[in-house]
C-alpha cells in the first residue's frame, strides 16, 4: 500500500507520468473499438425486455428452483385451463421459479397462480402489466433522458463556463451511456424500468467523475499562459495523473457496494430491480472512470489546442524548452522546483489571478493585429 | 477566516450531535423503530391505473383528486383496510394494499362507471338481441307510474307531426339495422312531406350537427328514424359511419368507444351487437344512488338506480315517449350498452334498474362502483402486483445481505487504503448511516416513505456516493502535504479545496436525484428517492463532521506526527526528508492562505 502511495505521490508531482493526453488518438481508437464492441452486442443480441416493457403477467413462484420443479411449474401453468400462450418458464436465483405468460385477465392470472399453489408452490406473487403500460414507461424513460441531458448541458456549462469542456464531458457521457447498453445487451439481462433508471443514474455518474477531474485541469490551467514551464496539455495531462489516485479510489469506493449487489440480486433472487439496476451502475461506473481520464480530458485538450492562445503558449513553451537545451545552466531552479515548486509558481501568481487570464487573451487580439499588419 | 475555522471544530461536531439528537428525540415521540416498508418487502397488492383522456392531454389536477377521493371510497367500501390511494406523475393512481393480496377488487375500483341513458337511433333488430327487454320494464314501472299512461297519447301524436324526413334516402341505406318499427313512423314522416325532395339545397341549414338537439328533439329521431331537417346532415354521417362500424369480439369491445356525453355515439352491448346512440338524456350525475338487488320471482340480479328530481323528469319525459312503440332507450356504462329496454309504462318515480346477465357479485360490484360516483376521467388498468409474504422476505433479506457485504468492502478497502483515516471514513459513514435511518424512520411517519427494495439499493449505492467525498477530501489532504504544508495547514488547505469539488459533485448527484425522482416509474422511485436523501446527508456529514473531525484528530499526536498506522505518516504519503507536522523548507506559508 505504502507503494501505492509513494506512486501516487510520484504521480502527483509528475515524476511519474501516464501520456493520456499526448497518446489520445490510442485511447480514442480504443474506445471506439470497445464501443463498437458493445454496440455489437445492440445488434446480434436481441434486448430481452423485462414483463414491464412487453405487457403480460410474469409469477414469481416460490418453489425450489430444481429441473422437475421448472416442468411442475411449467405443467400446472399450461393446464391451468387458461389460455396462457406459450409460457416461459425459468428458475430465478435459488428460491424461486418464474413464469411468464400473455396478457391475462385478473380473474384468468389469478386461476393460474392457483394451479400453481396447488402444485406445490409455498406463495405466487404475480405481476401483470398491460400492453400500453411499457410504451408509456418507455417514454418517460426517454422523455427524462432527454431532460436530464438537458440539464447536463446546463450544468457543465454553468460550471466550466466553456463549451469546449462541455462537449468533451457530453461525448464522454455518450461514451459511457453506450459501452453500457452494449454491455447490457450482451449480458442478455432482462431490460426493465431498474435497468432504465441505472441508465440514467450513470449519466449523473460519469458527469461527476468528469467534474472531478476537469476540477483539477482547470486549477492546473489557470494561469498557463504566463506559465512557461508546461504547457496546456502538459498542464491537464498531468492534471489527470494527479487526480488518478483519487479517481481510482472514488471508483473502487462506489463500484464495492454495487458489486454486492449484482452478485446478491443475481445469485440469491436472480431476478427483480437490484440485478438489473446493479449491471447497468457497475459498468455505467466503470466506464465513466475511464471516460473522464481516457476521453474526456484528452478530448478538451484536443478542443482547447484550437485557440491561438493555447497555440502560442505551446510555441512558446516549446521555444522555451529549446533555449533551454541550447543552454542548460541558466536555469536548475524550475527543473528541481516541478517536485513542489510547480505548484509554488502558479501560487505566485495566483496573487493576480485575474490578470493573467485575462492576459491572453490582449495577447492574442495584439498578435492578430500584428498579423493582420 | 483559516484560524476561525481550525478553531472550531469542536462546536460544528456539538451542532451536528445536536441536529442528530432533535431527529432522534422526534423518532422517540413518533415511536417507530422499523421502517415503513414497500409492499415488495412485506408483500401486498399494488394497482397501478392510468388515467386516459379522450384529447390525449393530461387530466387536470382536480380531475384526478377527484378521482382519487372516488377510488379511495371504492376500495374502502369494498372492506379493504389500510390500503393507500395516491396519485403520480398527473396521469396516474396508484392503490396499493400493505400485506393483502386482493386481486379481486382491480376491476371494480377502476371501472369509470360513468352511467348515461341514451335513446337508440338505430340498433340491432330485435330478434338479435339477446337482452331481455321485456322483463325490464315491468320491474321498472314500480308503483304510482300508471297515471301517467294517458300521457303517451300526446307525446307520440306528436313526435310523428314534427318529423322531418330529410336525409331518409341516406337512412335507408342502414335500414336493415334498424328496428322493423320503423315501418310505422317514418313510413308516415317522408310520405307526408314530399317537401323535403330538394333537400340537397338545404344542405347548409340542414348541418347542425345532433350534439345540439334537446331531448325532444332526439326522442323525434328515435321515433321517425329520422331527425329533424336540420340535423339531417350530421345525422347522414353518423348512419353511414354507423353502417362502416364493426364490432370487436370480446368482452372489451366497448372499451375503444370514446363516451363523449354531448355527441351520438355508435357503440356495442356485450354480445357484440352495435347501437347508434343519441347524445346521453341522462347522466350518472343525476344518481342518487345504486344498490345491487334480487327482484321477487326473477333468477337475476339487477343494479336498482335511484334519480335526482331533474334526472327523474327527464327519464319520465323519455319514458312516456318511447311507452309502447318498441323504441328503445339505452343505458351505457363506459361506453357500452349494459342492456337497452323496450319501455312498456312510463316511469316517473326515477326508480330505474339495470338488468342484463348480472351475478350476485357482478351486481354488486357495479353497485359499489355506481354509488360513489363515476370517475371524471376514464381509467386504463395498467399494472396490477401481488406480491407474496415469501418473495418479499426473500427480496428483503437479500437487500440487507446486498447492504452489509457493500458496507464491509468500502470499510475493508478504506482501512487498508487510509488507515487510522479509515477510521475517520467508518465513522462519518456510521454517523450518515444513522442519520439516514433517523430520516427514513421520520420521513415514513409523516409523509408515509416506505422503504423498498430499490430504495434499499439506493442506500447501498450511495455507501459508495458518500465514501466518496471523504476520499476526495483526504486525496486533497495528502495533496496539500506533498505540496509542503504541515498536516495542520494542509488539512484546511485541502478542505478548501475539496469542498468546491465535493458541492459539484453531490449537486450532480442530487440533480440526477431529483429527475430520477420526477421521471422514474413508481416502483423505482426509490431509488431515486434514497439517492437524494443520502447525498443531501452526505453534505451534512461532510461539512459538519469529517472535516471538523480530521480538523481535531490533525491535533493528535497519532495523526498529527505522521504515526505510521495513521495513514498520513510521511512514508505513506511518498514525502522526504521531513515530519507531516512540520512545513517543507521551501514552501511559503502566506503564499497559500490566500486560496
Amino acid at each position: 500500500m505504502s507503494r501505492l502511495a509513494s506512486f501516487g505521490q510520484n504521480l502527483y508531482t509528475g515524476r511519474v507520468s501516464f501520456d493520456f493526453v499526448g497518446r489520445r488518438m490510442l485511447w480514442y481508437t480504443m474506445s471506439g473499438v470497445i464501443v463498437l464492441a458493445a454496440a455489437t452486442g445492440l445488434l446480434v443480441r436481441e434486448p430481452n425486455p423485462g414483463i414491464e416493457f412487453k405487457g403480460g403477467v410474469e409469477f414469481n413462484v416460490s418453489i425450489a428452483p430444481t429441473d422437475t420443479n421448472v416442468e411442475v411449474v411449467r405443467d400446472a401453468t399450461i393446464d391451468s385451463g387458461v389460455d396462457v400462450g406459450d409460457p416461459l418458464v425459468t428458475t430465478s436465483g435459488n428460491e424461486a421459479v418464474l413464469v411468464q405468460t400473455q396478457p391475462l385477465e385478473q380473474a384468468e392470472a389469478d386461476q393460474v397462480a392457483a394451479a400453481l399453489e396447488e402444485a406445490g408452490a409455498s406463495d405466487v406473487s404475480q405481476e401483470r402489466i398491460g400492453p400500453t403500460f411499457g410504451a408509456q414507461i418507455l417514454n418517460k424513460a426517454l422523455l427524462g433522458l432527454a431532460v436530464f441531458l438537458g440539464l447536463v448541458v446546463l450544468f457543465i456549462w454553468a460550471y466550466f463556463r466553456e463549451w469546449k469542456m462541455s462537449v468533451a464531458a457530453l461525448v464522454a457521457l455518450a461514451h459511457d451511456v453506450l459501452i453500457t447498453v452494449g454491455i447490457y445487451a450482451w449480458s442478455g439481462f432482462e431490460v426493465s424500468p431498474a435497468t432504465v433508471t441505472g441508465f440514467l443514474t450513470i449519466l449523473g455518474f460519469s458527469l461527476y467523475d468528469t467534474v472531478v477531474v476537469f476540477d483539477k485541469v482547470r486549477e492546473n490551467t489557470r494561469a498557463y499562459s504566463t506559465n512557461l514551464s508546461r504547457t496546456y496539455a502538459e498542464q491537464a495531462n498531468l492534471a489527470v495523473n494527479q487526480t488518478l489516485v483519487r479517481s481510482i479510489n472514488t471508483t473502487v469506493a462506489a463500484l464495492l457496494p454495487v458489486l454486492a449487489l449484482l452478485v446478491v440480486g443475481t445469485v440469491v433472487l436472480g431476478t427483480g430491480p437490484l440485478k438489473d439496476l446493479a449491471l447497468a451502475l457497475f459498468v455505467g461506473m466503470a466506464a465513466g472512470m475511464y471516460s473522464s481520464i481516457f476521453i474526456a480530458t484528452p478530448l478538451a485538450v484536443h478542443l482547447k489546442e484550437q485557440e491561438a492562445g493555447v497555440k502560442s503558449q505551446a510555441q512558446r513553451v516549446a521555444a522555451r524548452r529549446a533555449r533551454e537545451s541550447a543552454q542548460p545552466e541558466p536555469e536548475p531552479e524550475p527543473v528541481a522546483a516541478t517536485a513542489d515548486g510547480a505548484d509554488a509558481r502558479p501560487a505566485k501568481q495566483a496573487a493576480g489571478r485575474n490578470q493573467p487570464q485575462r492576459k491572453p487573451r490582449a495577447q492574442r487580439g495584439g498578435s492578430s493585429r500584428r498579423s493582420r499588419r | 477566516m483559516a484560524t476561525k475555522a481550525t478553531t472550531r471544530p469542536g462546536r460544528t461536531l456539538a451542532v451536528l450531535g445536536g441536529v442528530i439528537a432533535i431527529l432522534l428525540g422526534l423518532v422517540v415521540l413518533g415511536g417507530d423503530w422499523a421502517p415503513r416498508l414497500g409492499l415488495d418487502l412485506q408483500g401486498g397488492t399494488r394497482i397501478t391505473l392510468q388515467a386516459r383522456t379522450a384529447d390525449g392531454e393530461d387530466p387536470t389536477t382536480d380531475e384526478l383528486a377527484e378521482a382519487q377521493e372516488i377510488i379511495s371510497s371504492r376500495v374502502n367500501g369494498s372492506g379493504v383496510s389500510a390500503a393507500e390511494v395516491s396519485t403520480r406523475g398527473g396521469d396516474q393512481i396508484i392503490v396499493e394494499i400493505p400485506g393483502e393480496q386482493r386481486s379481486d377488487i382491480v376491476k371494480q375500483i377502476g371501472r369509470t362507471a360513468q352511467l348515461r341513458f341514451r335513446l337508440v337511433w338505430s340498433g340491432p333488430a330485435p330478434g338479435q338481441q339477446t337482452q331481455q327487454p321485456p322483463q325490464q320494464p315491468p320491474s321498472q314501472g314500480g308503483g304510482g307510474n300508471n297515471n301517467q299512461g294517458d300521457n303517451q297519447g300526446d307525446g307520440q301524436g306528436a313526435n310523428p307531426g314534427n318529423g322531418q324526413g330529410s336525409g331518409q334516402g341516406n337512412n335507408r341505406g342502414v335500414s336493415g339495422w334498424m328496428l322493423p318499427a320503423d315501418d310505422t313512423g317514418p313510413e308516415g314522416g317522408p310520405g307526408d312531406q314530399p317537401t323535403e325532395e330538394p333537400t340537397p339545397t338545404d344542405q347548409p341549414a340542414s348541418d347542425t350537427p345532433v350534439s345540439e338537439m334537446s331531448v325532444e328533439e332526439m326522442l323525434q329521431t328515435t321515433l321517425n328514424r329520422a331527425p329533424p331537417t336540420e340535423y339531417a346532415g350530421d345525422y347522414t354521417r353518423l348512419t353511414a359511419e354507423f353502417t362502416a362500424f364493426t364490432c370487436p369480439e370480446g368482452d372489451d369491445a366497448a372499451a375503444q368507444v370514446d363516451d363523449q356525453p354531448g355527441e351520438a355515439l355508435i357503440t356495442c352491448d356485450r354480445d357484440g351487437l352495435k347501437y347508434l346512440l343519441s347524445p346521453a338524456v341522462i347522466e350518472g350525475t343525476s344518481l342518487t344512488d345504486a344498490s345491487a338487488g334480487l327482484p321477487q320471482a326473477t333468477p337475476q340480479w339487477v343494479v336498482n338506480l335511484e334519480l335526482d328530481g331533474e334526472g327523474s323528469d327527464v327519464f319520465s319525459t323519455v319514458t312516456r315517449g318511447l311507452v309502447n312503440t318498441q323504441q328503445l332507450f339505452a343505458i351505457v356504462l363506459d361506453g357500452q350498452v349494459l342492456s337497452a329496454p323496450e319501455v312498456t309504462s312510463p316511469i316517473t318515480n326515477g326508480q330505474a334498474q339495470i338488468s342484463g346477465g348480472f351475478t350476485q357479485e357482478t351486481a354488486t360490484d357495479l353497485a359499489n362502483s355506481l354509488q360513489y360516483g363515476a370517475l371524471p376521467l376514464t381509467f386504463d388498468e395498467s399494472g396490477v402486483t401481488l406480491a407474496g409474504p415469501t418473495l418479499a422476505k426473500s427480496q428483503l433479506a437479500a437487500g440487507v445481505l446486498a447492504g452489509l457485504i457493500g458496507l464491509a468492502l468500502v470499510v475493508v478497502y478504506c482501512m487498508f487504503y487510509y488507515r487510522g483515516l479509515g477510521l475517520v471514513v467508518i465513522a462519518s459513514l456510521a454517523v450518515a448511516g444513522f442519520i439516514t435511518y433517523e430520516l427514513v424512520l421520520l420521513l415514513g411517519a409523516s409523509v408515509g416513505f416506505t422503504l423498498t427494495l430499490p430504495g434499499i439499493a439506493g442506500l447501498i449505492v450511495a455507501v459508495g456516493i458518500t465514501a466518496d467525498s471523504f476520499i476526495v477530501f483526504f486525496e486533497r489532504l495528502r495533496d496539500e502535504v506533498r505540496e509542503g504544508k504541515s498536516l495542520r495547514l494542509a488539512v484546511e488547505a485541502g478542505w478548501r479545496r475539496a469542498r468546491l469539488t465535493i458541492l459539484a459533485a453531490d449537486a450532480v448527484s442530487l440533480l440526477a436525484a431529483v429527475v430520477l425522482y420526477i421521471f422514474a416509474i413508481d416502483e423505482i422511485r426509490g431509488f431515486a428517492f434514497a439517492l437524494g436523501l443520502t447525498t443531501a446527508i452526505d453534505v451534512l456529514v461532510v461539512f459538519f463532521f469529517t472535516k471538523p473531525l480530521v480538523s481535531v484528530l490533525a491535533r493528535t499526536k497519532f495523526f498529527g506526527q505522521g504515526h505510521p498506522m495513521s495513514g498520513l505518516d510521511a512514508r505513506h504519503l511518498g514525502i522526504e526528508g521531513r515530519r507531516v507536522s512540520e512545513l517543507a523548507h521551501g514552501a511559503r506559508r502566506p503564499a497559500r492562505v490566500p486560496r
